[in-house]
C-alpha cells in the first residue's frame, strides 16, 4: 500500500469519526439527556397521581352542608368586628361597650384609658361624686400601663392580620386599637368583669392584666386590643406589620373531615365557677 | 490487438453515505422515543391537573384550615379573658397561707405568661415550696421559676413566681 492510499484511508476514517462524533455531541447526547428528564418527569406525575388518589380516598369532600358552614363562618367574621370610621368612632364603641359591662357587673369604680394621653372618663356604677379611689393608683401604675400599651402596639403580637386580609367582599381593612380599663371591685365581681370584658361589641382582647387582690376591693388594670374594619387605609398605622400568625398543620387529620358545626353565636361565653370552687 | 483491462472495476464510494444514513436513523429513533415520552409526560400532567380540578384536596384543606383559624380568632378574646380570670381565681384559692400581692398575666396565642408576687410572714421557703406544688396541681403551670424579691412596706418576705399556663387547658 502506497503512502498516498494510506493517507487517504486515514483521512476518510477521521472524517467518518468526525461525523459520528458530531451526531453524538450535537444530537444524541441532548436527546438522551431529555429522555432521562422526561422519564423522571413522568415518574413524578405518576407519583403525584398515586398520592392524590391515596389522599382523596381519606378525604371527605365538601357537601352542601359544609359549604354553608364555611360561608357562614366568613359572614360571621365580617359581622363580628365593628366598622370604624375613625379613632373617635372606635373610642365611642369601646366606651359604650365598657359602660354597659361595668353597669351589668356592678363595678363601683372603673376608668377607661386610651393611648398615651389618658382619656379617663369615670364609668363606675358608684356614680360621680363618690371620691376617686383609682386616680392615685393609676398614677402609680402609669409606667407599667405604658409598657402594656407597648406590648399591645407590637405588630408581632397581632396574630390576625394575615387571617383578615386577602379575602373578597370584606367590609374594609383590618385595624386594631388598644385601650386600658382600670377597675376596682370586690374580687368575685372584678373577676366576673375581667371574664366579661370581651363579650361586648368591641371584643376586647386582653393583652396584659395586672391585678392586686384585696379583701375589700381588688384593683386591676387591663390593656386590651380590639380589632375592627376600617374603610380608610390612611387610618392604618404605617408600622403595622405581619404578626406571628396562626399556624395550622395542613397534614392534620382534622382537615380530612368535614368541618364541625358552628358554635352558636355567643356560645363561647362561659361564666367562672364561684371563688373557692374546686378545679 | 486490444489488451484485456486488468484494473479492478472502481465501485462507487457508498460507505460514507451508509454511515451517515445509519447515524441519521439512530437519531430519528431517539427523537421518536423522546417525542413519545414527552407525550406521555404531558398526558400524565393533564390527568393530574384534571384530578386536582375535580378533587381539589389542597384547596379543601386550605378552606377548612381557614374555618378553624377564624373560629379560633372569633373565640380568642373570650377564651383569653376567661383563662386570665380563671387563673386569678385558682391562684386566690391556693395562695393561703401566703398572700397574693399582685398578679400579672400576658395572654399569648396559645398560652399565658404569668408573674405573681406572693408575700410570706415566716418559714417562707417551706411555704413557697408547698405553694408551688399546689400551683402545679391547680393550674398545670409549666416553666415555673421563683425568686425572692425586695419586700415593700409591711411584707416580711416577698417572692416572685413566673410561669406559663395553657390558654385552653
Amino acid at each position: 500500500m502506497s503512502w498516498g492510499k494510506l493517507a487517504g484511508s486515514l483521512f476518510r476514517a477521521l472524517a467518518a469519526l468526525s461525523v459520528a462524533a458530531a451526531f453524538v455531541v450535537l444530537d444524541w447526547y441532548p436527546t438522551v439527556r431529555d429522555l432521562g428528564r422526561l422519564r423522571r418527569e413522568r415518574g413524578d406525575w405518576e407519583r403525584k397521581i398515586r398520592d392524590h388518589g391515596a389522599m382523596a380516598a381519606d378525604l371527605e369532600f365538601p357537601d352542601a352542608v359544609e359549604e354553608e358552614r364555611l360561608a357562614q363562618m366568613e359572614s360571621r367574621t365580617r359581622q363580628a368586628l365593628p366598622l370604624l370610621d375613625d379613632d373617635a368612632g372606635w373610642r365611642a364603641v369601646a366606651l359604650t361597650s365598657l359602660q354597659q359591662r361595668v353597669l351589668l357587673d356592678a363595678i363601683p369604680h372603673a376608668r377607661f384609658l386610651s393611648g398615651n394621653k389618658i382619656h379617663a372618663p369615670e364609668l363606675g356604677s358608684a356614680g360621680p361624686g363618690r371620691g376617686d379611689p383609682l386616680g392615685g393608683w393609676i398614677g402609680s401604675q402609669y409606667v407599667a400601663i405604658q409598657e402594656g400599651f407597648s406590648r399591645a402596639h407590637d405588630p408581632k403580637r397581632y396574630y390576625w392580620r394575615g387571617l383578615l386580609t386577602g379575602q373578597p367582599s370584606l367590609p374594609g381593612l383590618p385595624a386594631n386599637r388598644s385601650a386600658c380599663v382600670v377597675a376596682m371591685a370586690p374580687l368575685p365581681a372584678l373577676l366576673g368583669f375581667i371574664n366579661h370584658v370581651s363579650w361586648e361589641e368591641s371584643r376586647l382582647e386582653i393583652v396584659r392584666l395586672h391585678l392586686e387582690p384585696d379583701l375589700a376591693h381588688s384593683r386591676a388594670w387591663l390593656v386590651c386590643r380590639s380589632s375592627g374594619w376600617v374603610r380608610n387605609p390612611a387610618l392604618l398605622p404605617r408600622e403595622e406589620g405581619e404578626g406571628e400568625g396562626l399556624r395550622i398543620d395542613l397534614d392534620s387529620p382534622l382537615l380530612l373531615r368535614k368541618v364541625d358545626p358552628l358554635p352558636a353565636p355567643g356560645g363561647e361565653k362561659r361564666e367562672l365557677p364561684p371563688l373557692g370552687s374546686p378545679w | 490487438m486490444n489488451e484485456p483491462d486488468d484494473r479492478p472495476l472502481r465501485r462507487p464510494r457508498r460507505r460514507p453515505l451508509l454511515l451517515f444514513l445509519l447515524l441519521a436513523v439512530i437519531s430519528l429513533l431517539l427523537h421518536a422515543v423522546r417525542f413519545s415520552r414527552a407525550r406521555e409526560a404531558a398526558e400524565m400532567k393533564r390527568s393530574y391537573l384534571a384530578l386536582v380540578r375535580e378533587q381539589p384536596i389542597a384547596a379543601t384543606k386550605a378552606r377548612r384550615a381557614r374555618f378553624y383559624q377564624l373560629r379560633y380568632f372569633l373565640g380568642y378574646p373570650m377564651d383569653a379573658s376567661y383563662a386570665a380570670a380563671d387563673l386569678v381565681r385558682r391562684l386566690d384559692g391556693i395562695a393561703a397561707p401566703l398572700r397574693l400581692v399582685s398578679v400579672r398575666i400576658d395572654p399569648g396565642l396559645h398560652d399565658m405568661n404569668f408573674e405573681l408576687a406572693v408575700g410570706a410572714d415566716a418559714v417562707a421557703r417551706r411555704e413557697l415550696d408547698a405553694f408551688l406544688g399546689r400551683l402545679a396541681d391547680a393550674t398545670a403551670a409549666f416553666d415555673v421559676t421563683s425568686s425572692p424579691a425586695p419586700a415593700p412596706g409591711s411584707e416580711s418576705r416577698l417572692f416572685v413566681v413566673r410561669g406559663r399556663v395553657e390558654l385552653q387547658p
